[in-house]
């Protein structure tokens, strides 16, 4: 029968000793710098998620802003070729510009429409109205001033915090 | 107390012989797959940022674009709406935004537009704008004394 003191210079007891020693160590340590690193990651991770979700919902913004200034542009720019005359409106009404046809004057009226919160065409012979520009929060963010030939146009868009001022200078072409 | 003695050992000798092995590679392992998972995770990161990245910058031209173009039609109607003349006023830009107008004229006798006043009465008006000093957009268009 061997004895207990015996049994502890047996390797099997040594390793098993020495298996308790690293173990304890090794845990530790390996806990510690996997709490550490994940903390480091996560954090990391985290704060990614966030800008990636802030700096889309930034961009989408703008974008739609930038959508915004290119549909007013475009509507104005066209309208403003055609046209000979621009009278200024009372708001709602910013004012109809008066294009000349074969078949006699066509209205093109800008206006705001506060349901929409946008900038408003509408075509006073087929009665049709369309959107040019949409994000606009109150009536006084957009000016009509015309001079002459001369037109210029200031709209303020404000979107999600963002807000950007486009001013657009325009010429009534038809003489 | 022998009877502990001889649990003791079967303990020791089925403990020793697998299971402490295993211990230990487990000990070394974990350390390894942490670093692993990190090298992974930082890959991610690294990919997520770019696409951050590049979808800013994509939203930053498009957005220079869109107001460069506002100011290049503003600049030309302006000039529509000027008398012929040999030099344009420009407009005042927003802030960042720089414009500048060239003009050319006609040349009948075939070389084209030409720098000098060719007293033809056609011109070619280049509307040239910039933001924060790089180019964004060039337009032409024409003029004519009547």
């Amino acid at each position: 029968m061997r004895s207990i003191r015996g049994l502890h210079r047996r390797q099997g007891m040594t390793r098993l000793r020495c298996l308790r020693d690293e173990q304890a160590g090794v845990t530790l340590v390996e806990l510690l710098t996997a709490l550490g690193i994940s903390t480091f990651v996560l954090a990391f991770v985290g704060t990614a998620l966030f800008q990636f979700y802030k700096v889309t919902g930034w961009g989408n913004d703008r974008m739609l802003l930038a959508a915004d200034f290119q549909n007013a542009e475009l509507w104005l720019g066209r309208d403003s070729v055609q046209a000979n005359a621009f009278s200024p409106g009372s708001v709602p009404s910013y004012g109809t510009f008066t294009i000349p046809t074969s078949t006699g004057n066509r209205g093109i009226r800008y206006a705001y429409s506060a349901s929409d919160k946008s900038l408003t065409r509408t075509d006073l012979t087929s009665g049709r109205t369309v959107i040019a520009a949409r994000d606009i929060a109150n009536a006084s963010d957009v000016s009509f001033v015309v001079s002459g030939r001369r037109l210029t146009v200031t709209i303020l868009a404000t979107r999600g915090g963002l807000s950007d001022t486009f001013n657009l200078h325009l010429t009534l072409r038809v003489p | 107390m022998m009877g502990r003695v001889r649990l003791d050992m079967s303990f020791v000798k089925n403990f020793t012989k697998q299971n402490a092995q295993t211990l230990f590679d487990q000990a070394g392992f974990s350390l390894v797959e942490e670093l692993v998972s990190l090298a992974v995770v930082s890959l991610g990161l690294v990919l997520l940022l770019a696409i951050i990245g590049t979808g800013t910058r994509g939203v930053t031209t498009t957005v220079d674009r869109v107001a460069s173009e506002g100011l290049a039609r503003s600049q030309l109607e302006q000039i529509k709406a000027d008398a012929f003349a040999s030099a344009y006023a420009t407009l005042t830009p927003p802030t960042g935004y720089a414009i500048s107008v060239a003009v050319d004229y006609w040349d009948p006798g075939g070389s084209g537009f030409l720098a000098s006043d060719t007293g033809s009465g056609l011109q070619k008006i280049t509307v040239s704008v910039s933001h924060g000093g790089s180019p964004v957009l060039t337009v032409e268009d024409y003029k004519a004394d009547r």
